[in-house]
């Protein structure tokens, strides 16, 4: 037994050793000019709750008028990013389900807490980010409580519709076939589905990708943006699919792969911002 | 990744692996003895106990383990409100349920009649010859297949993760996306192994205690 244990504590030590060794971290990327893909960020609500989603859009319009959605993006980003409209024109809905999250007292938001800088884990454990600093924010003017849900997102839908949470919020990219399945939110945020080369890359433009290899999360729109785009997807040599973003990257990193799909606004985090918008600053 | 964040992830590690082993915990506590009822089951003559109980290890061994996970959440849920850890359990007793039923049947029939037999003639009752002739026998056949159940268990309760359970998988993969790197993935490999190390551990010792008359 106590052999055992030496071994496990030398592997852990060595683990530790090699912590950085390799990271992708340490090697130097660009963002292609050419994306592939315009899109914008929404809150998605179930399709019958439409008053939930009037007060939620109601409350973003303030905050974008009293400048505190400007300070949140201000915090991240450096800038305001936000595209919200100041005015506001309810629906005139009136169903009940903005009454049943006052009643609750609680306002259920699902994530995939693995998203930087939108939501995700400091190194507290906590769950921090863009969405979360903001749907917080949006909750105390509503006077009910933000209850964080982590999800599976694969199952987004299904915890949606079962109402285990009451939205997603997590720089969540419309489009028609989710529109047609969720209430969205009028869009919050632009962002691009870009390509991230090594520098000093021969890959220029979207042309130049013709016989590589591209790498991109499995399930997520960078996936449906290259299917849009049937020109660049059939011209490539291969299109690998792997779990994150940043196996994807890693990918790129050791040579396996030519580039990265991936959102700009996540790759921006891991590329170009990363000392600014690391969880410690946050802590303050 | 900053060595005090390094240490910060060993601490969390160690808190979702107590959920892991909680999982693993109350896993055991359903499934071994509902595992010992299936086996009757599935031993028995009489064909309406016999076959809906085929059925439920066809259908328990024939579909993916995850998928019976968020068939529970997700089917449970539509019902009445059920929370996430409670399904994770419900999912994993179920399925664990049908391969110890298997193991049990294997361990029980490989015992030879004469056994039976022998204890009915020193007027045994057929309870007391379960109890006591015939389960030790058993227990001490099935322990290494049994072992084999209990360490794949320790790692399937990674797909908990599936229906949003915070464990020791989907905590490394967080860390990963923050971090940028994917050390924290071998970590979590490390505990699992030191968890499963230790069941292996236990087993020995089971087999060696069990190893009389040999």
């Amino acid at each position: 037994m106590k052999r055992v244990l030496a071994t496990l504590t030398a592997a852990l030590l060595a683990a530790a050793l090699f912590s950085g060794c390799g990271s992708p971290k340490n090697k130097e990327y660009t963002i292609l000019d050419q994306s592939l893909a315009d899109e914008e960020y929404v809150i998605a609500f179930r399709k019958a709750d439409q008053s939930l989603r009037d007060e939620v859009q109601k409350t973003l319009s303030e905050m974008k008028k009293d400048g505190k959605l400007a300070e949140i993006s201000n915090t991240w980003f450096g800038k305001d990013n936000t595209t919200v409209k100041t005015d506001f024109t309810p629906s005139g809905a009136a169903d009940d389900s903005l009454q049943k999250v006052k009643d609750k007292g609680e306002f259920v938001l699902g994530l995939d807490d693995s998203f930087p800088p939108m939501g995700y884990r400091d190194a507290d454990n906590n769950i921090v980010g863009f969405d979360i600093d903001v749907a917080r924010e949006v909750c105390s003017r509503m006077g009910v409580t933000l209850k964080l849900q982590p999800i599976d997102w694969d199952s987004k839908v299904s915890e949606l519709d079962g109402g285990m949470v009451d939205c997603l919020w997590n720089g969540f990219t419309t489009n028609p076939e989710r529109e047609g399945q969720m209430l969205m939110s009028e869009p919050y945020m632009t962002n691009r589905q870009v390509i991230v080369v090594p520098k000093g890359s021969s890959i220029k433009t979207l042309a130049d990708l013709k016989g590589k290899t591209l790498t991109l999360q499995g399930g997520s729109t960078a996936a449906d943006a290259l299917e849009a785009n049937p020109e660049v997807k059939d011209s490539l040599k291969e299109a690998a699919e792997v779990k994150n973003n940043v196996l994807a990257l890693y990918d790129l990193g050791n040579g396996s792969s030519d580039a990265v799909l991936m959102d700009e606004v996540v790759a921006r985090y891991y590329t170009g911002h990363q000392d600014q918008l690391a969880s410690d600053a946050k802590a303050e | 990744m900053p060595i005090d964040n390094f240490m910060k992830m060993l601490l969390q590690m160690l808190e979702a692996s107590a959920v892991t082993l909680e999982l693993f915990a109350l896993t055991l506590l359903f499934s071994l003895p509902l595992g010992l009822l299936v086996a009757f089951g599935r031993m028995s003559k009489r064909w309406y106990i016999q076959w809906p109980v085929r059925f439920y290890l066809l259908i328990m061994r024939g579909t993916p383990l995850i998928l019976q996970l968020v068939f529970f959440y997700f089917g449970l849920n539509a019902l009445f409100p059920i929370n996430r850890f409670v399904a994770a359990v419900v999912a994993f007793a179920l399925n664990y349920a049908a391969y110890f039923a298997e193991i049990y049947r294997g361990g029980i029939e490989a015992i030879p009649d004469g056994q039976r037999e022998a204890a009915q003639v020193l007027g045994f009752t057929r309870a007391q010859t379960f109890g006591h002739i015939l389960l030790p026998q058993v227990i001490k056949n099935i322990l290494p297949a049994m072992g084999n159940e209990f360490m794949v268990l320790v790692k399937d309760t990674a797909l908990a993760q599936a229906i949003g359970v915070m464990e020791l998988f989907r905590l490394a993969f967080n860390i990963t996306s923050r971090e940028f790197t994917i050390l924290p993935i071998f970590v979590a490999g490390l505990f699992y192994l030191i968890m499963n190390a230790l069941v292996s551990k236990g087993f020995s010792i089971a087999e060696k205690k069990m190893g009389y008359y040999r």
